[in-house]
């Protein structure tokens, strides 16, 4: 069974060649990076006058987090379920000698590691960004200990509905737009009703609540939420997709 | 042995029945040719073999075993084409190959094997989305070749080959049960072309199997005699009175039709009898082709039969 996951997993990754996952896995943090960067140009060095580059990190982790990372998600969990739309893939993969869950498991995982290897770019263009402009004469504290590692492994955990949610909805759906359409929706939304108390009824508030609400019970709660309905979501799925027939 | 058994499986889509109670199967070694024309549920025939559709109703065998508890493992032992082949277009020949041979743990080696049967090895490297329309079928048959399976499950192989890719497929096709001992199961609708392969053959009606016989019988049954006589109409005349389908034709011959190679010594010996002096006889046996036209029209008499009377 795990060289089966193994084999599936490489030939996920076979399909994703030249279909631009990458490059859209570093232009996302890319343009969150080059945001803050002209910020700090554009104001000649105020945003870090005060606290130095913990405020550059603040800024770059709330870009990422209420913006960029849900769009990446819908992003992501579109392009992997959309090559098999494309391609009649779920014809082909129809025809090999596994079942359905064991392919929907696995896209599921290489769109959450995709997320993951965004947010770690994220870390290591920031942190790039910082040393540039060290070099260039902005001088603050220097501060690599940044948050964002720390709450790293906290948005993995409570990004995992909207990844599984992306994930189902992308798979279903042939066509890109509607994935793609409701992630930019939900992003929208989810920026109001983050700092509301009903956030607990938004998934795509979760990974907002479980990092930038400064109570401790409220992080705690969006992490505990988000993983136990991001695997509700993962296994309940790959539980009906697999009675799924195949018609495309 | 029978490699893929058919035992009154229906299907339907919405209370609609496209497969009607079908039984058909295939033996082990065959070529077998599974005929009809477009709509008629081939193509939602192969897709239940191959697990992609449930039935509705019936059982389906594959390898002597159920269906449903073989597959969809025993894939592993099945190379298929399904409708248009599902091709990757961003991807490379060797890469799209590459995605069967690691999911059905088949050495890395074969893929040449298999590119080199279908002539395709110079194109490896090549992206498939470059390929002209017999390439892309050209590939999808390599990847149903990988892994030399047991059964080949073939929709349509031959669709956008040119004449020279659909001689080579042909030829490919017929020569592997006695080269590897593989059973090939090809549908499609281009008689002409599956009856120069096949030595089994079932034809599909409106979702129902309305014959299957192997290729020898069937087109060895009946067939058209035709008769040079110098007594045309009097020899019309009595063979009509003995229920033959007798016709003359320009040249002043008797057609007999719907005749089997029996039935023709009968006729020899009714003109006999008579004193009706003919100088030549020839029996035609009916092509692929014609036998299909000729049962689907019967099927089609019989179904306005009924519709009439029930009205």
């Amino acid at each position: 069974m795990i060289s089966l996951f193994i084999n599936l997993f490489a030939i996920e990754l076979t399909k994703l060649k030249r279909s631009q996952a990458l490059l859209m896995t570093l232009l996302c943090p890319l343009s969150v990076v080059g945001l803050q960067f002209l910020m700090v140009v554009e104001g000649s060095g105020e945003l870090i006058s005060d606290k130095g580059w913990d405020s550059y990190w603040y800024g770059a982790i709330s870009l990422w987090y209420m913006l960029m990372l849900p769009l990446y998600v819908a992003l992501i969990t579109s392009l992997v379920n959309g090559i098999e739309h494309k391609h009649n893939g779920w014809r082909f993969m129809a025809t090999m000698p596994i079942q359905q869950w064991q392919i929907f498991v696995v896209k599921g995982l290489i769109s959450w590691l995709f997320v993951l290897l965004a947010s770690l770019l994220m870390y290591l263009l920031t942190s790039a960004s910082i040393i540039l402009m060290m070099l260039i004469g902005y001088d603050a504290e220097v501060s690599f200990t940044s948050p964002f590692l720390l709450h790293l492994a906290k948005v993995m955990v409570a990004a995992l509905p909207i990844i599984m949610m992306g994930h189902v909805i992308s798979w279903r759906i042939k066509n890109i737009i509607f994935p793609l359409a409701i992630g930019v929706i939900m992003t929208i939304i989810a920026t109001t009703v983050a700092r509301s108390k009903y956030w607990i009824y938004d998934p795509w508030t979760y990974h907002l609540a479980a990092t930038l609400n400064p109570k401790a019970e409220v992080n705690i709660q969006a992490i505990a939420l988000g993983g136990a309905l991001g695997l509700i979501i993962f296994v309940l799925s790959a539980w009906l997709l697999n009675k799924r027939e195949v018609y495309s | 042995m029978s490699i893929i058994e058919f035992n009154k499986v229906t299907k339907s889509f919405n209370h609609h029945k496209v497969l009607n109670e079908a039984s058909f199967t295939v033996p082990q070694g065959s070529v077998f040719g599974f005929l009809g024309n477009n709509g008629e549920g081939k193509s939602t025939t192969v897709r239940l073999m191959l697990g992609l559709l449930k039935p509705s109703g019936g059982e389906i065998r594959l390898f002597n075993r159920s269906a449903s508890t073989v597959l969809p493992r025993c894939l592993n032992n099945i190379g298929c084409i399904v409708d248009a082949p599902a091709l990757y277009q961003h991807l490379t020949a060797s890469e799209y190959l590459s995605l069967s041979q690691r999911i059905k743990n088949i050495p890395k080696n074969d893929i040449d094997r298999v590119l080199n049967i279908v002539e395709m090895l110079p194109s490896k490297n090549g992206v498939i989305a470059q390929f002209s329309l017999g390439m892309k079928q050209r590939l999808a048959i390599a990847n149903a070749l990988l892994g030399a399976p047991d059964l080949l499950v073939l929709d349509e192989p031959t669709n956008g080959l040119d004449p020279q890719g659909m001689l080579d497929i042909r030829e490919l096709l017929r020569r592997l049960p006695e080269k590897t001992g593989c059973t090939v199961f090809v549908s499609s609708h281009l008689l002409n072309e599956v009856e120069r392969m096949v030595s089994h053959v079932a034809i599909i009606n409106r979702g129902e199997i309305v014959l299957q016989d192997t290729l020898r019988n069937l087109v060895k049954a009946e067939g058209k005699l035709t008769v040079s006589c110098l007594e045309t109409s009097n020899a019309l005349a009595l063979l009509s009175a003995a229920n033959f389908q007798c016709s003359s034709n320009v040249s002043g011959e008797l057609i007999v039709s719907d005749i089997t190679q029996t039935q023709c010594t009968q006729v020899h010996h009714i003109l006999s009898k008579h004193h009706i002096d003919f100088w030549q006889s020839n029996f035609d046996q009916l092509s692929l082709e014609e036998t299909f036209m000729k049962i689907c029209s019967k099927q089609e008499n019989v179904s306005s039969l009924i519709k009439k009377r029930v009205a």
